[in-house]
């Protein structure tokens, strides 16, 4: 199935006929071209050796490498078990009834988080001209923030994952959803062209993180797209702070938040006040 | 291409169970949602090779893959009453997987990975031999795989391994469709180069004297 070679167009380098080739043979293998790019492709004599190079990876990609019985065994057996002791599963109409019941849940989880170390206090109130941390400083005295609160925040962290995921099999209509369209004295109209949530004061953040986590971890909401690859912590939701695109992290993971960081974009630096 | 809502290839339930066994995810997903243990099994025999082999691919490590998808199936589990059958289980259920995994990743160190120089320059792909499929074996692939950038590692396998469109692609990973067909695209051709030369070294030698 050897391609054909690159045809010769003096008006286009090669790389980027090629780069076309490679889009409409992948276009091709999915269904996914409009009828224009299918004339295109069928006319390409590049397009079909392509197709068939792809079609390969997805053989290889889709075949899977042996699984493990037993393993696989012990993890629907963890699975059901907590199906049955302690995962609850809530229909529609059970959770809304119950929403007035998560929204407690939601301020105590939102107290607990406030309680771990190191965030965004003074950030919130010494505005855009602060100064700048980096993200090894913010690394290291998290990890001084975490030592020394490490009894509380372990006790803290548990408290909130075990009370909050449960309840949190709710739609997200009514917690983060409502913030973001009700948050803030007055969100200005590109925060709002730009679905961003507005932050005004540090308790708002801390409750806006703790609603978060518990909705990922249950699924009912989707990390954003993190375009700071050198960020050692999970992005949970793009922010307007202080008039700056920011997103906010929680460190060192989801299932253990115990720090929470601001990222300003499109810079990637690290904002916090774990040093104060 | 969208997911359907039935067991996908890979079932791997071995045992049928009489009355639930041969049942489709939505009807299953109902019994399940009303308490129904057995219906709960079957549908998680039914998906948990696909997302075994979701998360290898993304994480490419297995013991990271298996913490993963046990990670992953309590988060469906949990969120299970929430599920209102819009989408394919599958589906519902491969997004959840994904961002497990995408939580894995971003946990851990980062391992290096090519440049996204390198991605993007796809030149000289017409010019790789093509791979063949005896020789290429399993551990070649998720060689390839590790080196990608997680961006374009993710869009492939969540299109080629997990079966999403690009419209749910592109809603898990928060980017426009037409960022997750480039992805994809450019995805496919370095894997199909990465993996052209993997073929021995005697057969190179027959081809370029």
């Amino acid at each position: 199935m050897s391609p054909p070679p690159l045809p010769s167009d003096p008006n286009r380098p090669n790389d980027s006929a090629e780069l076309d080739a490679v889009e409409l043979a992948s276009g091709r293998l999915d269904d996914s071209l409009s009828p224009e790019e299918t004339l295109l492709a069928e006319k390409n004599p590049q397009v079909a050796g392509l197709v068939e190079h792809f079609a390969a990876v997805r053989t290889h990609l889709q075949t899977p490498a042996p699984i493990d019985a037993t393993l696989r065994e012990q993890h629907l057996d963890a699975v059901l078990a907590a199906f049955e002791a302690g995962a609850e599963v809530v229909t529609l109409d059970a959770a809304r009834e119950r929403r007035v019941k998560r929204w407690g849940t939601a301020l105590t989880a939102a107290a607990a988080v406030a309680v771990l170390g190191a965030v965004v206090g003074t950030l919130v109130t010494r505005g855009p001209s602060r100064d700048v941390v980096t993200s090894a400083e913010v690394s290291s005295a998290r990890s001084k923030t975490v030592e020394s609160d490490a009894a509380i925040a372990a006790v803290t962290v548990a408290e909130v994952t075990a009370a909050g995921a449960p309840e949190a099999a709710v739609p997200a209509e009514s917690t983060v959803d409502a913030m973001m369209t009700t948050s803030a004295d007055a969100p200005d109209a590109a925060a709002r062209q730009a679905d961003l949530v507005v932050v005004s004061d540090p308790a708002q953040l801390r409750a806006l993180a703790t609603t978060l986590i518990a909705d990922i971890n249950a699924g009912t909401r989707l990390l954003p797209l993190n375009p700071c690859t050198g960020i050692d912590g999970t992005a949970i939701a793009p922010i307007l702070i202080n008039q700056q695109e920011a997103l906010l992290v929680v460190a060192p993971s989801l299932d253990t938040p115990t720090t929470l960081a601001v990222v300003v974009l499109p810079s990637c630096r690290v904002e916090s006040t774990s040093t104060n | 291409m969208d997911a359907v809502d039935s067991a996908p290839d890979g079932d791997s339930s071995g045992t049928s169970r009489p009355g639930v066994g041969g049942t489709d995810d939505r009807s299953l997903v109902a019994a399940a949602q009303s308490g129904d243990r057995a219906a709960l099994d079957t549908l998680l025999r039914r998906h948990y090779d696909r997302v075994t082999n979701i998360c290898r691919r993304i994480l490419h490590n297995d013991a990271d893959a298996a913490d993963a998808t046990q990670d992953a199936l309590i988060a469906a589990v949990r969120g299970l009453g929430r599920f209102d059958g819009n989408a394919a289980f599958s589906t519902w259920l491969y997004r959840i997987a994904t961002n497990t995994c995408l939580d894995q990743l971003r946990r851990r160190k980062r391992r290096p990975t090519a440049p996204l120089e390198q991605l993007l320059n796809v030149g000289g792909l017409l010019e790789t031999r093509p791979f063949d499929a005896t020789v290429v074996d399993q551990m070649a692939v998720q060689h390839a795989l590790e080196r990608m950038p997680d961006d374009f590692r993710v869009a492939v396998v969540l299109r080629d391994v997990a079966d999403l469109d690009y419209a749910d692609i592109a809603d898990t990973l928060g980017v426009p469709i037409g960022t997750v067909r480039s992805r994809i695209a450019r995805g496919r051709a370095w894997l199909a180069k990465e993996l052209g030369n993997q073929t021995g070294p005697a057969d190179r030698q027959t081809d370029h004297p």
